[in-house]
């Protein structure tokens, strides 16, 4: 039997294109991933923080350790911002809504209420809201996440993708 | 108008009263929010470029309008923007409208 060799390279470029764009799509999710765990270590991390800053009743004109910590929260914060922003756009509408509920609630808890405050005194409530907001926000971004990596969800987000890179195109253009 | 956080007031907004120290909530308010309002003109507050957002400033400065009672949520609806074009800072423009639509006039009941 004679080999047809335009069959035989045009199936070894399929396959090479093929296992080319799964591994290609495998390493943008684990990508993905990590920075999920990352967001997720950080709300645990910040909810900690902020626990020991609400339990400390502060030295007399606010001593230096108390200060470190109030910079540390607002650190922590802008991470957690980076990191939301950096893995918002894959989630679902509904997702993504209400993560930004539970966020806005979880950042009250770090830097709300007498934060930075020379008022500022232990506040056992805040304490226990902002390791209960961490919980819950953690849990609700871990399901979210695992929804938005099915097939459809997938190949809905490569879509959404694919058309805000070509308006952005179109509008350089016009 | 325009009101730049970052370069008109401070890059680094903390705390809620005058008393906890320079950079308040209170202060942002009362010393260029407040007199930019009530000039009459359209005023937008952009957020980029703070070294952090407190939430008890952000609370204090844009709720602390409705305390004053002065403005409703609708009127501040219609005579100020709030803007961030960083998408960090994007979250923060919904926070404050929920702030101000959470905040009571101080002499309400």
């Amino acid at each position: 039997m004679p080999i047809d060799f335009s069959s035989l390279i045009a199936g070894a470029v399929g396959g090479i294109l093929t296992s080319g764009t799964v591994r290609w799509w495998q390493y943008r999710r684990d990508l993905w991933l990590g920075r999920v765990e990352r967001l997720c270590e950080v709300v645990e991390k910040a909810a900690d923080s902020a626990t020991i800053y609400w339990l400390t009743e502060p030295g007399k004109d606010k001593d230096h350790a108390f200060k470190k910590m109030e910079a540390g929260l607002l650190g922590q914060q802008n991470k957690f911002d980076r990191l939301l922003t950096s893995v918002q756009e894959r989630w679902r509408k509904a997702d993504q809504d209400e993560i930004f509920r539970l966020s806005a609630s979880f950042q009250d808890g770090l830097n709300g209420g007498t934060f930075a405050g020379e008022r500022k005194q232990i506040d056992d409530k805040r304490a226990r809201a902002v390791q209960f907001d961490a919980s819950e926000l953690v849990v609700v971004i871990r399901i979210a996440s695992d929804r938005s990596l099915t097939l459809w969800e997938t190949i809905w987000h490569y879509i959404r993708k694919s058309a805000r890179f070509a308006k952005a195109k179109l509008e350089k253009i016009c | 108008m325009m009101i730049n956080i970052a370069r008109d007031f401070s890059p680094y907004p903390a705390g809620r009263f005058m008393s906890d120290g320079p950079g308040s909530g209170e202060e942002f308010r009362d010393k260029m929010l407040l007199p930019a309002l009530e000039g009459g003109e359209h005023v937008t507050v952009i957020i980029d470029g703070v070294k952090g957002m407190p939430v008890s400033f952000m609370e204090e400065a844009f709720g602390g309008l409705i305390r004053t009672g002065r403005f409703t949520y609708d009127r501040l609806r219609e005579i100020m923007t709030v803007s961030a074009e960083a998408p960090q800072y994007k979250r923060y423009t919904m926070m404050i409208w929920d702030f101000i639509k959470a905040a009571k006039p101080a002499n309400a009941h």
